[in-house]
C-alpha cells in the first residue's frame, strides 16, 4: 500500500479549473516533485492534499487515500486530526509563514500539543529536540526567539520543525527554498534529504527543476492544472518529451545559456546593432567605499569600476552588503569614506540638490516592483511621473508611454491597469519601462528576477538583454543566483561580509574560482544532473517550442 | 535595560509636552485683552479692593513677567494648579472631587466597547455571515450617529417608556448603565471596524495557513493567531478615546445630569473661571501624556518586533 495515493484528482473554482486529472503516489522514504510555473495548479494541489483548498473549491477524485484512510470522506474535525499529525506542511518564506507575534518555540509546541498529549515540561524538551534535529544551533536560546530575530535559513528550519513536530509520515513542502539564497537553499534541501532518508514521504513543490533535481525520485510537470510530463529525474532531464518541459529546462540560466535567449518566443531585438550613442570609457566608479550600519561594516573598502556598455554582475548571499552598495552607488546613502564618481564627475560628494538633475542618468530596478509603485497609480501615471522628472513635454507623455510599454513587451492596454492587476513579470516590465523613461545611461538591477518563477525570469532576462543592446545601457546586475549572474554578466564581483572577495571575467571566476567563498557558493548551486543537448538555439526556435511559454509574464 | 532607558526618555518627552502646554496656557493668560484680575476672578464685579490686592499679590502680578512665569511653572511642577476664587477652592480639589465620576464612566464605556469589539471581530472576521452584515451596519450607524442623539434615544426608551433605569444620576449602579451604553456604542463602532479589518488581513496571511496545516481548529486560529494582530489598533484607539472621554464627555454628562469633569469644564467656561479652565487643560494634557506612554508600553507587550531597539 502506498503512503499517499492520488487518482484522477481535479480541483475547480467557480469559473476556473485549477487541477485536472492528476494521479500519482508517494511511498515512505520517497520524494515526488511537482514542478510548474505560477498558476500551474501546484500549490492548489498541495493545499487540497491537506483539505485546505478553500470553501469555494470543488474537489473530485477517483481515489484519494492516505494509507488506508479515504481523504474524500473526512469531516472537518477528522481533517484536523490528519493535518500536522499525518501530513506536515511547509510553506515558502518563513518570515510570513510563522506568526510574527509568537516565539518559534510556541509555534512548534502548538503543532505538537495539538496532536500529542504531553506535559508542559515534556513538550518543552521535545521542542528543544526538534530544534536540534533540524540543525538550529543553541536551541535553548532560539526557542524563545521570534521569527524576525532569525535569519532566513533558521526561520525555514523552524518552520520545518513545526511541520514535523507530531512526526507525520508525509511532508509537503511548497517552494521551501524560494526565498533563500543558494547556500541556505542547499542546507534546507539537505535537511529534507535527511528526512527522506529517515523514511518520511516527501512532496516537493517548486517552479525550478534544478532545485528538485537532486531530491526527487519522481517528477511531475504541471501546466495549467494538467500533467504535461511525468517520470524519473533521469528520464526527464536526459530526454524531455513535452515541449513545455524543454522550455522550462531551457529557461534555467547558467553558464551554458550565456549569449543565448532563454525563451523561444521573445520577439527578436528590434535593433541588432548597438547604437553606441554613449562615449566609451568608465561610466561609474567607486573608490574605497566604506559604510557602517550599526556595529557592522556593511560595505568594507569596496572599489568598483563600471565600464560603459558592460554588464557587471555582483553576487553574494543575503546580508553580504550588495543592496547597501547599490544604495551608495545610486547616491541614496552617503558613504562614510570613499567616493563615487559618475563619468569622472563627483557624484557621492554632491548635495542632493546638485545630484537631482543628474539622477535620470542612473536608474534602479528593484526586486519588489509592487512595493515601488503607488498602488493608486495606473501604469500610465507611473510612467508619466518618470517622464515628467526626465523633463519630457507633457504633450509627449502619452506617445512616449505607449512607446515604452511596447518596448518592454506589454501592450497599450496595460497602461490603464493598476499595479495589483498585473502579474509579477508584468510588474517588473513596468518597473523597467519606468526606469527607461528617464533615458538612463546606467541601470542598477537589484535582484530583479528573484521574486519570479523560472519561466517568467527567463522572459525578463531576455528583455533586459534586448533593451541593453537597443539603448546601449550599462548594467550593474545584483543577484544571489549564480546561474542568473553567469548568464547575464560580462564581468563579475563576488561579495561577502561587505568585502569584494573576487573579481574578474565571469567565465574565469566561475570556472576557476580562487576565493574559498566563491567555491562555496558554486558548490551550493543546484544543478541539473545532465547536460542538455536539446537546448540548442535551433531546437528552441522550432515550431513545437514556440508556443510553450506564454508571452506576457 | 533598554526598556527602562526608553521609558525614561518617553517620560522626559512627556514632561516637555506638559511644560509646553503650561507655557502656552501662561502666554494666553498674559495676552488676554483684559485685566488679569478680572479674568481670574470672573465676571463678578463686586470685588473688594482688598481682595483685588490679595489676588495680585498671590499671583505675583506686580512682578516682572519672567518671574511670574517662573513661579507659575514651579507651582505646576509641584502639582499645584492654583485656586478658583469664584468657588474659593483649590483647582486640584475641584478636579479631584469630580474626576471619580468621569473616570468610572469613561473606564466602563471603553471596557464595554473593547469587549464588544473583540467578540464582534472574533465572530465575524474573515467570514461572510449574516451576523457580519448586521454588525457592520450597526457599526456604521454608531459611527455616524451623534452621541447626543444616542443618549436621548436611550433615555426615551429605557427611562421614560419602560422605566428600567433612572432618568437622572442617583449614585446607584443603575444610573450608570445608560450613560456607559451611550459612550460604549459610540466607541464600539470605530473600534470594531478597525479591529475586524486588521483581523481580516491577518487571517489572509500565510502564517494562518501554516497554523491550519497543524490541525488547529478555527476558533484556536482566531484566538491564538489572528486576535493578537488586531490588538495594536485596538490599543491605539482605546487609549486615545479613553483620554478623549475623560476630557470631553460634556454632552453625555449633561444629558444624563451626571457630575464630572465635563460639567465643571462647562461651568468654568460659562463663568469665566479661568484658573479652573487652565487647570483642566493641564490635567487633560497630563492624562494624554500618561496614556501615550502606556500605549507605547502595551504595543511592546503585544508585538515583539517593536521591542527591538532602533539602532
Amino acid at each position: 500500500m502506498h503512503l499517499l495515493t492520488v487518482e484522477d484528482l481535479s480541483v475547480s473554482f467557480p469559473g476556473s479549473v485549477a487541477v485536472r486529472g492528476l494521479s500519482f503516489s508517494v511511498d515512505a522514504g520517497q520524494c515526488v516533485a511537482i514542478v510548474g510555473e505560477s498558476g500551474s495548479g501546484k500549490s492548489v494541489t498541495a493545499r487540497t492534499l491537506v483539505g485546505l483548498a478553500g470553501d469555494n473549491a470543488t474537489v473530485t477524485a477517483r481515489n484519494l487515500r492516505l494509507g488506508d484512510k479515504d481523504l474524500r470522506q473526512l469531516s472537518p474535525s477528522q481533517w484536523r486530526s490528519v493535518r500536522g499529525r499525518h501530513i506536515g506542511f511547509v510553506l515558502q518564506d518563513a518570515l510570513v509563514s510563522l506568526d510574527p507575534l509568537k516565539t518559534i518555540g510556541s509555534e512548534i509546541a502548538e503543532a505538537l500539543t495539538q496532536h500529542v498529549d504531553l506535559s508542559r515540561k515534556e513538550a518543552r524538551q521535545k521542542v528543544l529536540d526538534l530544534l536540534a534535529s533540524v540543525g538550529i544551533p543553541d536551541p535553548q536560546e532560539r526557542v524563545g526567539q521570534y521569527a524576525h530575530q532569525l535569519s532566513g535559513g533558521l526561520r525555514q528550519r523552524a518552520l520545518i520543525a513545526s511541520a514535523i513536530a507530531a512526526d507525520p509520515a508525509l511532508l509537503i513542502a511548497d517552494e521551501p527554498t524560494t526565498a533563500l539564497d543558494v547556500i541556505v537553499q542547499a542546507q534546507v534541501l539537505s535537511l529534507l534529504r535527511d528526512m527522506k532518508a529517515k523514511g518520511t514521504g516527501l512532496i516537493l513543490i517548486s517552479h525550478d527543476l534544478a532545485v528538485v533535481a537532486s531530491l526527487a525520485d519522481h517528477i511531475i510537470v504541471l501546466k495549467d492544472g494538467a500533467v504535461v510530463e511525468a517520470g524519473s529525474p533521469d528520464r526527464i532531464f536526459s530526454d524531455p518529451q513535452a515541449p513545455y518541459t524543454r522550455a522550462l529546462l531551457a529557461a534555467i540560466p547558467s553558464a551554458t545559456t550565456k549569449g543565448r535567449k532563454l525563451t523561444a518566443d521573445t520577439p527578436p531585438s528590434t535593433s541588432s546593432d548597438a547604437p553606441g550613442r554613449r562615449e566609451d570609457g568608465i561610466a561609474l566608479e567607486a573608490r574605497a567605499l566604506i559604510k557602517r550600519l550599526g556595529s557592522r561594516l556593511a560595505v568594507d573598502h569596496v572599489t568598483l569600476t563600471l565600464r560603459t556598455g558592460e554588464t557587471l554582475g555582483l553576487v553574494g548571499a543575503s546580508g553580504s552588503g550588495k543592496t547597501t552598495l547599490a544604495r551608495l552607488l545610486l547616491g541614496l546613502q552617503q558613504p562614510d569614506r570613499g567616493e563615487v564618481t559618475l563619468r569622472g564627475q563627483s557624484w557621492s560628494g554632491l548635495s542632493e540638490r546638485q545630484r537631482r538633475p543628474l539622477r535620470p542618468r542612473i536608474q534602479l530596478v528593484s526586486q519588489d516592483p509592487l512595493g515601488s509603485f503607488d498602488p493608486r497609480y495606473r501604469v500610465m501615471d507611473i510612467i508619466a511621473e518618470a517622464l515628467e522628472i526626465a523633463g519630457a513635454p507633457k504633450s509627449d507623455w502619452r506617445a512616449r508611454a505607449a512607446e515604452l510599454i511596447l518596448s518592454v513587451g506589454l501592450s497599450e492596454a496595460h497602461l490603464y491597469r493598476r499595479p495589483r492587476q498585473l502579474s509579477g513579470g508584468q510588474r517588473q516590465r513596468v518597473a523597467i519601462a519606468r526606469a527607461l523613461a528617464m533615458e538612463p545611461e546606467i541601470l542598477i538591477c537589484d535582484e530583479p528576477v528573484s521574486a519570479l518563477d523560472v519561466s517568467t525570469q527567463a522572459q525578463v532576462l531576455d528583455l533586459l538583454d534586448d533593451l541593453k543592446k537597443q539603448f546601449g545601457l550599462t548594467v550593474l546586475f545584483i543577484s544571489h543566483d549564480l546561474g542568473v549572474v553567469h548568464h547575464v554578466s560580462d564581468r563579475v564581483m563576488v561579495m561577502h561580509a561587505g568585502k569584494i572577495v573576487e573579481e574578474g571575467p565571469v567565465d574565469e571566476i566561475f570556472l576557476n574560482p580562487r576565493a574559498a567563498y566563491t567555491r562555496e557558493l558554486l558548490a551550493a548551486l543546484p544543478r541539473l544532473p545532465t547536460h542538455r543537448p536539446f537546448a540548442t538555439h535551433e531546437s528552441r526556435n522550432d515550431r513545437t517550442g514556440r508556443d510553450t511559454l506564454s508571452v506576457s509574464a | 535595560m533598554h526598556i527602562a532607558r526608553e521609558l525614561f526618555i518617553r517620560i522626559l518627552a512627556g514632561a516637555a509636552v506638559l511644560w509646553a502646554a503650561a507655557s502656552l496656557a501662561f502666554a494666553i493668560l498674559q495676552l488676554f485683552p483684559s485685566d488679569p484680575v478680572q479674568v481670574i476672578y470672573g465676571a463678578d464685579s463686586s470685588v473688594t479692593p482688598e481682595l483685588r490686592d490679595a489676588i495680585r499679590a498671590d499671583f505675583g502680578l506686580d512682578q516682572p513677567v519672567l518671574v511670574q512665569y517662573q513661579r507659575f511653572v514651579t507651582r505646576i511642577a509641584q502639582g499645584d494648579l492654583g485656586i478658583s476664587y469664584q468657588q474659593r477652592r483649590t483647582v486640584t480639589s475641584i478636579i479631584g472631587s469630580e474626576i471619580g465620576s468621569t473616570l468610572t464612566l469613561a473606564s466602563l464605556a471603553v471596557l464595554a466597547a473593547v469587549v464588544m469589539a473583540f467578540l464582534a471581530s472574533l465572530l465575524t472576521a474573515g467570514r461572510k455571515s449574516w451576523l457580519r452584515r448586521v454588525l457592520s451596519s450597526f457599526e456604521l450607524l454608531s459611527v455616524s450617529t451623534p452621541v447626543l442623539w444616542v443618549g436621548i434615544l436611550l433615555l426615551t426608551f429605557f427611562s421614560f417608556q419602560w422605566q428600567l433605569f433612572p432618568v437622572v444620576a442617583d449614585g446607584g449602579w443603575r444610573s450608570l448603565v445608560l450613560p456607559v451604553a451611550t459612550l460604549a456604542v459610540a466607541v464600539f463602532g470605530s473600534l470594531s471596524q478597525v479591529m475586524r479589518e486588521e483581523m481580516d488581513r491577518a487571517l489572509e496571511q500565510p502564517f494562518i495557513l501554516t497554523a491550519r496545516t497543524r490541525g488547529l481548529s478555527e476558533w484556536a486560529i482566531r484566538w491564538r493567531h489572528a486576535l493578537g494582530h488586531a490588538l495594536i489598533p485596538a490599543i491605539t484607539i482605546s487609549t486615545e478615546t479613553f483620554g478623549g472621554l475623560l476630557a470631553g464627555s460634556i454632552v453625555t454628562e449633561q444629558v444624563f445630569g451626571r457630575p464630572g469633569l465635563g460639567r465643571i469644564t462647562l461651568e468654568a467656561i460659562t463663568n469665566h473661571d479661568i484658573p479652573v479652565v487652565m487647570g483642566i487643560v493641564l490635567f487633560v494634557a497630563f492624562v494624554f501624556v500618561v496614556l501615550n506612554i502606556l500605549a507605547d508600553l502595551l504595543y511592546r507587550l503585544v508585538d515583539p518586533r517593536l521591542r527591538v531597539s532602533t539602532r
